[in-house]
């Protein structure tokens, strides 16, 4: 019995090294003479005065956009600011921080008072939207880096039929309020870590960034702006106030003399034709299809609540914590086997599991609540669309379409009355000329 | 009849996106307005925090940039300047030649210089390192944690979503302010009290406690080290907890200040919290029982 209680000591003796690695750590050295530690150095990041200039350089550019795109009308010049802010804003800067992936950083710092929104970004996130309410999207045309790497390499454009444009319109406000949910749980920048051109600027990054950029801009060079157009979740915010625009680009207006070179000339079939004048439909017909939709909006926004409300776990999982949370609790529980490289970092920091599960659930609650909301307001975007296919405006001329219009100038050099108009003379002569 | 028509709808469509308009331009200046006058936000720029880093490797290939933005760092006022660097020499190694096939370093980054006998210094010849991390892991673990892993400002982009955050597995990654930059160990001792002192007394630095498979062999020696001039560790210090230095500074976010920190306030850790093993199942079943529930884990 004594023997084996010995056994024991001499055991754990044995052990305690090995649980007690700190057993064989150093003390600093006593040098015989005035040693000089050799100096850490530590570079220091970007002075914050530098984030105000690229706030001036975000201002300047607008005012520039704006002026360029609806006073001077010029594409050329409008191609030559998107030129320089892709070098800028693209190149220079490596892509951050941008007003699209400044829509996260104000959701958490709104839903997150652990975390303060640098005032440069506050001012990157709002700037854009405030020039859009005044001159529609000039941010689009010459100022995003984004925009402009795609603008450059469109050479033969294809239109894409308008069922396609809505119904891929669809998904930038689909992208937008997962974008906001995520920031919001506290879990991911999801449109930073899916920015497709952010590993050209920097010139390298994941091999899938960079594919997905390479295919977006191989598709780009036929589709005008694929990632503006169908992806960009800023565009969504955009869209809903460039219509309310007091000033905007626009083109014969009135004299419209209906030759349908601007609608060939835009590249974003933002430009809208006439609608004929007799109609197709006798009277009445889109009016039952109007109400129809109007009555099954509520539907699709509680199927659309209780979808988002039904997968709140499988996006919750996105979530590190959550996801770290549930290994550890599993392996706790004996219901998996093995460790994984996060669950043995948790363990090495030695903190209590609690606090993990408190931190998680608490994020699960948000993504319970956040993903309801976010299937509603899917539902309620595609109801808005459908009503809007169903609408009938009526147009006598061609109309710039605010809202698509991403003010790039290519259509001003096609209108036979902008032309007269520049050139002096009176418009009536255009007329004659067709 | 049409034609008046059309112009008052016209013109009530004109009002209304006035309105909205008007609206929007007062919410923009606001907003404006209100980051204006909060003033002296300052920026944030990611760091790792040493204490939290298990020197994966992700940061030498997960970083946007080639090579990354992380490197190796030196912090020399805990370095012991062993004879027999954890951190410069392999463990498995044929002889103890700075030959090449002796050393950790993939890339030759580490330069050893003899100070005076039994005295070596080392330093991170930078352009050569490329954040590998294979000399943090020797150091920490049975060194004296001087080699870390931080990010480098004069090349880190300050992604808004740093790569390598995202893929760390240890949540290493932290947002700190821009003008205190850097998580030195030393720093921190310093800021606390007398370094000296406190290598003197306590020795060790923190560092993450062995992994299990070093514990499954508890006979294997580690690495020999020439030591002649040094003083064993006191017998009874093994049992005393192995400090996990003091707190971190008020300065530095929580650690999770991007992925779920913000939501709860941390609690500072104490020295004791790192050398615990994996706390027991039992101690957090009371929350756990319906926790499984929330997360989703009942039926895996």
């Amino acid at each position: 019995m004594t023997r084996r209680i010995t056994l024991l000591i001499v055991l754990a003796a044995l052990l305690v090294p090995a649980l007690a690695p700190a057993a064989e750590r150093f003390p600093p050295p006593e040098f015989s003479f005035d040693y000089h530690f050799p100096e850490i150095r530590v570079p220091q990041p970007r002075a914050e005065v530098f984030a105000w200039v690229d706030v001036a350089v975000l201002l300047l550019a607008l005012c520039m956009a704006a002026w360029l795109a609806i006073r001077r009308r010029s594409r050329r010049e409008v191609a030559v600011l998107a030129v320089f802010s892709l070098l800028y804003f693209g190149f220079y800067r490596g892509g951050c921080i941008c007003p699209i992936g400044a829509i996260q950083n104000v959701t958490l710092a709104i839903a997150n008072e652990g975390y303060v929104l640098p005032v440069t970004v506050g001012f990157f996130f709002v700037l854009p939207l405030l020039f859009a309410l005044l001159f529609g999207r000039v941010f689009c045309a010459a100022v995003c880096p984004l925009g402009a790497i795609q603008d450059v390499v469109l050479l033969r454009p294809v239109r894409v039929p308008i069922w396609l444009e809505r119904g891929l319109g669809v998904i930038p406000f689909v992208y937008l309020g997962a974008a906001v949910l995520f920031a919001w749980t506290d879990s991911a920048f999801i449109i930073c870590r899916y920015d497709p051109f952010v590993g050209f600027f920097r010139l390298g990054g994941p091999p899938y960034m960079l594919i997905a950029g390479a295919v977006l801009l191989l598709i780009g060079v036929f589709i005008g702006r694929p990632y503006c157009r169908f992806i960009c979740p800023l565009s969504a915010i955009l869209r809903l106030l460039a219509p309310l625009s007091a000033w905007h680009v626009t083109l014969a207006g009135d004299r419209c003399i209906k030759c349908h070179l601007c609608a060939d000339a835009c590249p974003y079939n933002a430009i809208r034709p006439p609608t004929a004048p007799d109609r197709s439909h006798p009277p009445g017909t889109g009016r039952w299809t109007l109400a129809a939709i109007i009555i099954i909006l509520p539907g699709l926004i509680a199927l659309g609540a209780w979808l988002g409300h039904t997968g709140s776990g499988l996006l919750a999982r996105m979530s590190d914590k959550v996801e770290l949370a549930a290994r550890i609790y599993t392996e706790q529980q004996e219901i998996v086997e093995g460790t994984t490289e996060q669950s043995e970092a948790f363990y090495a920091l030695g903190e209590p599991a609690g606090g993990l599960y408190r931190e998680a659930a608490e994020i699960t609650r948000r993504f319970e609540v956040g993903s309801a909301v976010l299937g509603g307001f899917i539902g309620l975007v595609i109801g808005i669309q459908l009503v809007a296919v169903s609408l009938r405006r009526s147009r006598s001329t061609y109309r710039v379409d605010p809202a698509a219009c991403v003010s790039c100038a290519r259509c001003y050099a096609s209108c036979p009355v902008v032309a007269a108009r520049a050139a002096g003379r009176p418009v009536e002569l255009a007329e004659s000329d067709r | 009849m049409a034609g008046d028509e059309r112009d008052r709808e016209l013109s009530r469509r004109k009002l209304i996106a006035d309105g909205a308009r008007a609206v929007g331009l007062l919410a923009a200046a606001g907003a404006l307005g209100s980051f204006a006058a909060a003033g002296a936000r300052e920026d944030m720029v990611w760091q790792i925090d040493p204490d939290k880093c298990i020197a994966c490797g992700n940061c030498a290939t997960a970083c946007v940039l080639t090579p990354s933005a992380v490197r190796c760092v030196h912090d020399v006022p805990i370095c012991g300047y062993c004879d027999l660097c954890f951190g410069y020499f392999a463990e498995q190694r044929p002889s103890d030649s700075e030959a090449a096939e002796n050393l950790r370093c993939p890339t030759d980054a580490i330069i050893r210089n003899f100070v005076e006998e039994p005295y070596y210094e080392y330093l991170i010849d930078e352009p050569k390192c490329i954040g590998c991390g294979v000399c943090v892991e020797g150091c920490s673990q049975y060194g004296n944690g001087a080699l870390i892993l931080q990010v480098r400002h004069d090349r880190c982009k300050n992604c808004n979503e740093c790569a390598i955050a995202v893929t760390c597995p240890a949540d290493a990654f932290v947002r700190v302010p821009a003008r205190d930059p850097y998580l030195l160990r030393s720093a921190r001792l310093e800021e606390e009290g007398d370094l000296e002192e406190e290598l003197a007394e306590t020795g060790p630095r923190p560092t993450r406690p062995m992994q299990p498979q070093q514990q499954a062999t508890p006979a294997e020696p580690a690495p020999p080290m020439r030591q002649p001039t040094r003083p064993e560790p006191e017998p009874g210090s093994a049992e005393q907890p192995v400090t996990g230095g003091p707190a971190q500074p008020e300065t530095v976010l929580p650690a999770d200040d991007l992925s779920g920190g913000g939501l709860q306030p941390v609690t500072p850790r104490g020295p004791e919290a790192r050398t615990g093993p994996p706390p027991p199942p039992d101690a957090a079943d009371e929350q756990a029982d319906d926790l499984g529930s929330i997360l989703g884990v009942d039926s895996i």
